[in-house]
């Protein structure tokens, strides 16, 4: 069947392409310049073509702070997600297929976690951690985070659970499978699918999150974000190779995070 | 396969009660429907006996074993839904033989197991699919095999054939009740749909409100409705029913007077009557020689097919008489009815209990 080209049917691809130029051009043009030595970064006339290089990267990945900036990120949030997932999936699972007295109640204080802005959050915390004697140190930037990685799992997990057809646990009763059984073989592939959306979300969510890092690390426990922030500090001249290259270091993670997880789940669960 | 013995059944959801004691004795083989207008609280009776629904009060017997708090898994039934609920994630061979896993039976005894019903059903083709690459029907047949798979001592369909379309589930009926003869095994049916109770039941419990208004064979509720609210509820097209009274030996009501002498009831006590007639059995013809007559004017023809449904006004009332094909007849043709009595259902408006 033909498609018929109308005036409105342009108009849409039009504001499409739009939409779509205006999303993606400055992820691409970040990623062209971290190719780029500095004259051709700020030249007044955008280059498209260039001689690549590498400098950008090499300099990056030879900073010790980097080093030990990627691995925290890499462990703070891989188990701030895991404690996260291990944790609010059953319960959100809980919260959705039984009447719980303050189900509802739970539902609102989890979400409320999220309404306070970060500071509110991290100065308290900052006294508490130093008191503790767990300021700048990874623990106490995964117990910060697994709050917020908890909370929005909860959050989208529920609905996530909620679509679940109550026929089909009841049909697994009726197989013979306790509750839990229903929970780890049906409620969960069934809601798989929406599960590694909110997983993947509150990844994305503590991997970029700035403020707390900021406030609850001086040294050790530094973030990523936290380390390229710093090369805007280097000096009186933007190096903005290194700050380009140092941004695709720091979006690649969370890619090859979704990449794996959603390789998994079709493993598991597509068959 | 089993007998099931349900003693004074209660639910109550926190104030509500919504089954007020429901006794019934299932014989073992025994396919029975449960059949009425829906919230009459058939579907929650059989979640009851699933063990879906928790029981309020009362006890439930299976097989001669008490069930009323067995879990689900314990019970030796199995449950066709409404809605299929197969695992989505899983396909058509995964699905049949997921309830047999844990029964401790070998790999090749579940194939086995699975292969013949799968057989049985028709559905070889499809083992490798997923449900949602199925139709409705083939669904429902998938759901059907998994719970066959088990043999189970009961099985319970709840309102199995209602997302079909019509002539699936006339086929499916068909099909179901051809399972039933070989296998079987003790059967619970609920339907809102009083032909698929007919076609397929040994007994039909018709309820109403929570309550049993009725148990009988289709026959029975057919030939002997025990209560009015049976009477409207069984039979289509539905039956004629006005409200008349008593006086003495006669019938008054503003359609038609008679004499109801050789009627054998008991009517000492009441006045307010309700009296119905099937379309099925009023005529245009006289049959008897004792039949009511009423003059009247056809208002309405609907054509049936082989039958021809007249809508008849006589002395200001509507009465539905059902005529062969032969008899077309035209709007506004005076006619002459033939009420025959010995068809006559008679009701206490009051208590809508049967007097004769």
């Amino acid at each position: 069947m033909a498609k018929r080209i109308t005036v409105g049917w342009l108009t849409s691809r039009l504001v499409l392409v739009l939409v779509v130029v205006f999303a993606v051009f400055p992820v691409l043009w970040t990623l062209l310049n971290s190719f780029k030595e500095v004259v051709d970064i700020v030249t007044p006339i955008p280059k498209f073509i260039f001689t690549p290089t590498l400098d950008n990267f090499i300099y990056v990945f030879e900073r010790p702070s980097v080093k030990v900036g990627l691995i925290n990120s890499g462990i703070i949030v891989g188990v701030a997600v895991l404690i996260g997932t291990v944790l609010g999936v059953p319960a959100a699972y809980a919260l959705a297929r039984y009447k719980l007295k303050l189900g509802d109640d739970l539902k609102f204080f989890v979400l409320s976690l999220r309404f306070l802005p970060p500071v509110a959050v991290a100065i308290p915390l900052m006294s508490i951690f130093l008191d503790l004697g767990l300021y700048d140190t990874r623990v106490s930037v995964i117990l910060t985070y697994t709050l917020l990685t908890l909370s929005t799992i909860i959050w989208l997990a529920v609905p996530a659970f909620e679509r679940v057809p109550a026929n089909i646990e009841e049909a697994g009763r009726l197989d013979g499978l306790n509750p839990y059984a229903v929970f780890l073989l049906i409620a969960l592939p069934v809601a798989g699918p929406s599960l590694f959306g909110a997983i993947v979300f509150s990844f994305i969510l503590v991997w970029n999150e700035f403020m707390i890092a900021l406030m609850l690390t001086t040294s050790e426990a530094k973030t990523l974000p936290i380390v390229a922030s710093e090369f805007t500090l280097l000096g009186r001249n933007v190096p903005w190779g290194i700050l380009n290259a140092s941004v695709i270091v720091l979006s690649i993670p969370p890619l090859i995070f979704l990449g794996v997880l959603s390789g998994f789940l079709n493993r598991v669960f597509k068959k | 396969m089993s007998s099931i013995s349900c003693r004074n059944l209660v639910k109550k959801y926190a104030d509500l009660q919504v089954v007020h004691g429901f006794d019934l004795e299932i014989a073992d083989h025994e396919f029975v429907v449960f059949l009425g207008p829906s919230g009459c609280g058939k579907s929650t009776i059989m979640r009851m006996l699933a063990g879906l629904e928790e029981i309020t009060e009362g006890e439930l017997h299976i097989g001669g074993v008490d069930m009323t708090d067995a879990e689900p898994g314990e019970r030796g039934v199995a449950m066709v839904f409404q809605n299929y609920a197969l695992y989505p994630h899983m396909n058509v061979y995964k699905n049949i033989a997921f309830g047999l896993r844990r029964s401790g039976l070998s790999k090749v005894q579940i194939e086995n197991k699975v292969r013949d019903v799968v057989k049985m059903l028709a559905l070889e083709d499809y083992l490798e699919r997923k449900p949602a690459q199925l139709s409705g029907g083939q669904q429902q047949r998938v759901a059907i095999a998994r719970a066959i798979v088990k043999t189970p001592d009961v099985f319970l369909f709840d309102e199995p054939l209602s997302n079909l379309d019509a002539k699936l589930r006339h086929q499916l009926r068909v099909e179901i009740a051809k399972l039933h003869q070989q296998l079987k095994t003790t059967t619970v049916f609920v339907t809102h749909d009083q032909v698929e109770a007919m076609t397929l039941a040994d007994r039909i419990v018709l309820m109403n409100a929570g309550n049993i208004e009725q148990v009988g064979t289709p026959k029975q509720l057919y030939t002997q409705p025990s209560t009015l609210f049976v009477a409207d509820f069984i039979g289509s097209p539905a039956m004629n029913l006005f409200a008349g009274e008593l006086q003495g030996m006669r019938l008054v009501s503003p359609i038609a007077s008679f004499d109801i002498s050789d009627q054998n009831l008991d009517f000492s006590m009441v006045s307010n009557v309700t009296f119905g007639i099937r379309p099925q059995h009023l005529s245009l013809q006289k049959k008897h020689r004792k039949d009511v007559e009423l003059k009247g004017v056809v208002s309405f023809v609907e054509f049936l097919g082989s039958e021809v449904m007249l809508t008849i006004e006589a002395n200001g009332c509507e009465i539905r008489l059902l005529a062969s094909e032969g008899e077309v007849l035209q709007r506004g043709v005076e006619v002459t009815v033939y009420l025959q009595l010995n068809r006559l259902h008679l009701f206490d408006t009051n208590t809508g209990l049967r007097l004769n």
